[in-house]
């Protein structure tokens, strides 16, 4: 059962943030609010009409799910993404789609969409483009509620922060929003009103002003509040000795003249603006792109970074952003995918070993919830697969780990557990690089914090005495903050 | 600064047009039997049945999925029509007939599935050798060398030396395109096949698509059908074997995406008659004809690989709307 005995009510202009881990029964909630699944029991009611079950009868009441895959057609036109549909009933009238396409996008305030883009294949626009038409899509179908799951979750923050503009002026226009997130500071600076759900049942349901951190905390998470309580005061950096030295290095149009060094026991967190160049500056580390100029010590050798072998067997591994496309074998076993970083250690005259106990250990050390090692990958949640990636890794044992975005959609809990997991591996004499451009994870996972700003290291420092407030100001602005940090 | 001659390059129909221009300029020089009115003439009338089933194909490929079953098709149909016809039943019962059973065939591709869930290339793949092998097992491989002058009317040249294949493929053309650019239907194809969740999440059903689009190809398959027996004058179990091969050459050619979502007829019509011109060309310079299946099939590589690689281009939007910010 995935849901039980759900009730709440959204009333037009408001913003209702909805909340809970990964499993918690969000996604089934909106399923059903959508039409795709039908509920057990209880009743839905749109502006005092019962809704009936199906897909087009949530649409037709005025009901639009924007989902996290934003669930569009890349082959297609803008205008027919927006108002495929609308443009005739059995026929098809390119011109009608247009028509009711520009209307929606300006009603977003897209101007500059509505005249140009109509007729530009969806596919090659940049992914917050991409959702602005979903949200127009929306509109053109004369919606009156928006769901919108994980909106800002592949966004940069300069575009969450125009999300979320635009989420603010909808619900001024008496727009009802649902909207969804793991990322705590966003959905407090937009909710009217919070609701949380733990094991399929409402464990908070509230308005924004009468809910502290602390209730929600503990909605989310029960007893193990305290555990997500905030970091900010934590952690004298631990410098030991240095083990990732780099100085100078440069690559034309991406990143300019990086010098910094990582020491044992550290985790630092490297954050920027897509775009920034701190991406690319990870991977040529790694060896996936060459430095112009630059030379780049681990442990005091030269690191000849020409190939991601070469960086894996001097001891530095990368851990890539999309764990199912890069990083996993999503059809193989979970003890398949922990041994996979290491078979040429485990393999004897090319043959493998049975690696099932040394697996089972591995999941134990990891706390990874999954029937066994023999488990196929893609029955654990995206927080235990998260998990598998770090394990695999951690597993191959390298002196230094560079994370690319380590929580991508993950929710709350797992999240602090694997933030804690990072810290724990980095204090037996290892170093830890990430990257994030979660401006939460970077604070709650940091011992020291570095920004890029197109393509510059603007600023290197312990991240202790460091505030929200300013790590945003130097991610955009690439000025570094003026007291406080420097404490 | 964009010219003219990128801006033609630029889409899949305007290097299709380039390369037919250089082909025909090469054959000029090397093939002087191929601009007779007589040899132009048989050229086109030999890609009448490609275009008819090939817009069929294209129907499919959008979806994202394959028939290669149309080879077997074409034989049952041709077979089954040529016979019944021979019994005496008139044109007005066995045309029709022939296009329902092509409809069937087509259909049960479609529930293999759409409610078996058995991927197209592998429904399809079952299904082409149970076709042709119930086919086989019926004539016993006796030729039908005789068929009912309605039938070898439809393929003896008439008005302008075109036959009854060259009209009814215009006719497919034009229903056609106008189907896939201006009916919901014909645009669900699209939609499916750019991205079937999101199509599901609009209310567009699979089953109903893949119904559609299978049974049509079927009927396509069998009006080929009745026109590849009547332009050959004689049918029997192994017609059309390896026919699959040329129909997906011939719109993959024409730039459709083969894993779905891109295509479009005059682009398929181009890669029918670049394809029909390469195949007469190398009859007439006397190519021997076990070269054909090599041409073809490189030309299916090429095509897929050269479509790969296009769609990999990103496009600039600050450029394009003249303004800055772009998101």
């Amino acid at each position: 059962m995935a849901l039980r005995g759900v009730s709440c009510r959204l009333q037009a202009g408001e913003v209702l943030a909805l909340l809970g881990h990964n499993g918690a029964g969000k996604s089934t909630l909106i399923k059903i609010l959508a039409g795709v699944y039908r509920a057990d029991g209880g009743e839905v009611r749109i502006g005092g009409e019962p809704l009936a079950g199906g897909v087009t009868a949530s649409r037709a009441a005025g009901l639009a799910v924007i989902y996290q895959d934003l669930s569009l057609f890349p082959n297609l036109s803008v205008a027919e993404n927006i108002a495929g549909d609308l443009a005739g009933r059995f026929g098809y009238s390119p011109a009608a789609a247009r028509q009711h396409a520009a209307t929606a996008l300006r009603r977003l305030g897209m101007e500059e969409a509505a005249d140009h883009w109509l007729e530009l294949r969806l596919g090659d626009l940049p992914i917050a483009v991409q959702q602005q038409v979903a949200i127009a899509r929306a509109l053109a179908r004369q919606a009156r509620i928006l769901i919108l799951d994980e909106p800002t979750a592949s966004l940069s923050v300069e575009e969450t922060e125009r999300l979320l503009q635009l989420v603010r002026q909808l619900a001024g226009q008496g727009y009802g929003i649902i909207f969804v997130s793991h990322r705590m500071a966003e959905v407090r600076s937009i909710a009217d009103r919070f609701l949380v759900l733990r094991d399929g049942a409402v464990s908070l349901d509230g308005s924004a002003g009468a809910c502290s951190d602390a209730d929600l905390a503990h909605a989310l998470f029960g007893e193990h509040a305290e555990k997500a309580a905030d970091r900010s005061t934590a952690t004298a950096a631990a410098s030991g000795p240095v083990v990732l030295d780099v100085k100078g290095c440069s690559r034309a149009g991406e990143f300019d003249d990086i010098t910094l060094q990582l020491h044992s026991g550290e985790v630092a967190v490297l954050t920027g603006l897509v775009g920034s160049g701190r991406s690319e500056f990870a991977q040529s580390l790694f060896g996936l792109r060459r430095f112009d100029r630059g030379e780049v010590r681990l442990a005091g050798k030269p690191l000849s970074a020409a190939h991601p072998r070469a960086a894996l067997r001097s001891g530095l591994a990368y851990v890539p952003e999309d764990r199912l496309k890069e990083g996993l074998f999503p059809r193989f076993s979970v003890g398949a995918n922990l041994a996979s970083a290491i078979l040429d250690r485990l393999a004897r005259w090319g043959l493998l070993p049975q690696t099932t106990a040394s697996a089972t250990r591995l999941i134990e050390q990891h706390g990874i919830r999954c029937a066994g090692a023999r488990a196929p990958l893609s029955s654990l949640s995206g927080g235990n697969q998260q998990k598998v990636l770090l394990a695999k890794w951690q597993n191959a044992d390298p002196q230094v780990l560079l994370l690319d975005e380590p929580t991508a959609g993950v929710d709350v809990g797992a999240k602090a557990e694997i933030h804690e997991r990072v810290r724990a591996w980095a204090a037996g004499n290892k170093a830890v690089l990430a990257i994030s451009s979660d401006v939460d994870e970077v604070l709650d996972l940091a011992d020291r914090v570095l920004v890029f700003h197109h393509g510059r290291l603007v600023f290197d420092h312990p991240r202790s005495g460091l505030t929200r407030e300013q790590l945003v100001e130097t991610m955009l602005t690439g000025a570094a903050p003026h007291q406080g940090a420097q404490a | 600064m964009t010219t003219t001659l990128q801006r033609l390059l630029h889409r899949q129909e305007g290097r299709l047009g380039l390369a037919m221009a250089v082909l025909l300029i090469a054959l000029a020089f090397t093939a002087p039997g191929f601009f007779t009115a007589v040899n132009l003439a048989s050229v086109v009338r030999g890609m009448g049945v490609l275009t008819i089933v090939s817009m069929g194909m294209l129907m499919v490929i959008l979806t994202g999925g394959i028939d290669v079953s149309v080879g077997s098709m074409v034989a049952v149909i041709s077979v089954v029509a040529a016979r019944w016809g021979n019994t005496g039943a008139p044109a007005a019962l066995v045309a029709p007939g022939a296009l329902l059973l092509g409809a069937g065939l087509g259909f049960f591709n479609a529930v293999l599935i759409a409610d078996l869930r058995i991927p197209p290339i592998v429904a399809t793949l079952g299904t082409m050798g149970l076709y042709r092998g119930l086919l086989l097992q019926w004539t016993q491989g006796e030729w039908v060398t005789r068929l009912p002058h309605w039938l070898a009317a439809a393929g003896r040249p008439g008005r302008f030396l075109m036959d009854g294949s060259v009209w009814a493929a215009i006719l497919v053309t034009a229903l056609t395109a106008w189907f896939l650019r201006r009916t919901q239907a014909g645009r669900s194809l699209f939609r499916f096949g750019g991205s079937p969740i999101a199509a599901l999440r609009v209310g567009i059903a699979e089953r109903r698509v893949v119904y559609l689009t299978y049974s049509l190809m079927g009927v396509l398959a069998a009006l080929g059908a009745l026109f590849y027996a009547a332009q050959l004058g004689s049918v029997q179990g192994n017609a059309a074997l390896g026919y699959e091969l040329t129909v997906i050459a011939a719109v993959v050619l024409g730039g459709a995406n083969i894993m779905g979502g891109e295509g479009s007829v005059t682009g398929t019509l181009l890669g029918v008659v670049l394809l029909g011109s390469i195949q007469s060309a190398l009859i007439l310079l006397h190519v021997p004809t076990f070269w054909q299946g090599v041409v073809t099939g490189a030309i299916v590589l090429l095509g897929v690989a050269a479509g790969a690689v296009r769609r990999r281009r990103p496009i600039n939007l600050r450029a394009l709307s003249g303004k800055g910010s772009a998101a």
